[in-house]
């Protein structure tokens, strides 16, 4: 399937129809998702509020909710289909993006029918993409970009760290630079050289190979239909 | 066996191609089958007997909701739109021409275009579901068929 991804994405699915739960549920496991299906936008929420310790429904929650559940349960897309009785598609989305602490969840709107007043008001009110029913494999797969796009609050967090470390690291080794200055640079004309060589090298050795005909692009580390560099770390089916 | 099996593929491959030919399938069908794999080899029968027991369901709620006084056109409107979904799903195009003219009826408060609407997609249902019924008949037949051959040439080789 291509290389695995360190956290396998986690999408809550709110349809009230049992077929498209049962298809949308399918779609996103072949897309490699875990996947969690509820039947109304109150069930929705009750599972985001099951999930964040900061809109603890008191009643429902389990007693003590371990970090390590709370991390596997996490939401990263919630995709909802717009008519639904009770609490609409568009009435759950509006909800989430007014909580303080689900308001970064991506949220993808699904309708069979084609209102173009009715894109335009779930867009403008922050969902991430408006899908026509029936849901296809490849509206599943453009997805992916708005799941890098709402990272966890955590995940903020750890890369915070993470910058502010980095930022250390480069402090001192600004401090260091002008003992190691110029150890530094000697290494760097001897790698060049060598690269140098190396190239010199591969540039005869494929002439000697080559056919009149052939043209020999240089070696390409990425296909060039990859347009959009945040794919190559995901999972490629 | 191999040949049994291999008369099952045809008929089964024929009773498709005649539901296609006559309209009562598109490619939301084959959307469904295209979900089903090795890991999942009973998710279009699952999908199907899932369409087919709350068409029966439903169909039964309205039923009942006809032989009422008056009429609740927006309820209906409601009940027929959630089918109507279901039905296109599952790709069964005929059946989904017909909920839709259902729909329109229901729409202009037409109480007897409804009822002659609601009968016409009850029989194109009906038709269908004996369809489907054969199809996964069939289905479950060469995957018995499969099951033996391989039992047969494994207790061969052992």
């Amino acid at each position: 399937m291509g290389m695995a991804t360190e956290t396998q994405y986690h999408v809550l699915a709110v349809d009230d129809n049992f077929i498209d739960r049962k298809l949308v549920e399918r779609l996103f496991k072949i897309s490699s998702f875990h996947v969690t299906t509820v039947d109304s936008g109150s069930k929705a929420l009750e599972f985001l509020g099951l999930v964040d310790n900061d809109h603890v429904n008191k009643s429902s929650c389990p007693p003590s909710v371990p970090s390590a559940l709370h991390q596997e349960m996490e939401v990263n897309l919630v995709i909802t289909d717009y008519c639904m009785p009770g609490m609409t598609g568009y009435d759950l989305l509006k909800k989430i993006k007014e909580s303080s602490s689900l308001k970064d969840i991506p949220v993808v709107i699904m309708s069979s029918e084609n209102v173009p007043s009715r894109i335009s008001r779930c867009l403008e009110e922050g969902a991430e993409e408006f899908l026509l029913k029936p849901v296809q494999l490849s509206d599943v797969k453009r997805l992916r970009p708005h799941l890098l796009k709402g990272k966890s609050r955590e995940q903020n967090q750890l890369e915070a760290v993470q910058e502010a470390q980095e930022l250390q690291v480069q402090e001192q080794k600004q401090e260091l630079q002008p003992v190691q200055e110029l150890q530094v640079q000697e290494e760097e004309l001897k790698l060049e050289e060598e690269l140098q060589e190396q190239l010199v090298l591969q540039e005869s050795e494929q002439q000697s190979t080559q056919q009149s005909n052939t043209k020999r692009k240089p070696v390409e580390e990425f296909s060039p239909e990859r347009t959009r560099p945040r794919y190559n770390e995901l999972t490629m089916i | 066996m191999d040949s049994f099996r291999a008369s099952l593929k045809i008929e089964h491959r024929d009773l498709l191609f005649s539901m296609h030919d006559d309209e009562m399938l598109d490619d939301g069908f084959e959307r469904l089958q295209s979900l089903q794999d090795n890991d999942n080899p009973n998710f279009l029968a699952e999908t199907i007997n899932i369409f087919c027991t709350e068409m029966d369901r439903v169909l039964l709620q309205i039923d009942s909701h006809f032989e009422r006084d008056v009429m609740d056109f927006s309820y209906m409107e409601i009940v027929v739109h959630n089918l109507k979904g279901s039905i296109s799903s599952v790709g069964a195009c005929k059946v989904l021409n017909s909920c839709v003219y259902l729909r329109d009826a229901i729409r202009n408060n037409d109480q007897d275009r409804s009822m002659r609407a609601f009968n016409r997609m009850k029989i194109e249902y009906y038709t269908i579901r004996s369809k489907f019924q054969t199809l996964l008949e069939l289905e479950s037949r060469m995957r018995d068929c499969q099951t033996t051959i391989s039992n047969q040439s494994a207790s061969r080789d052992s």
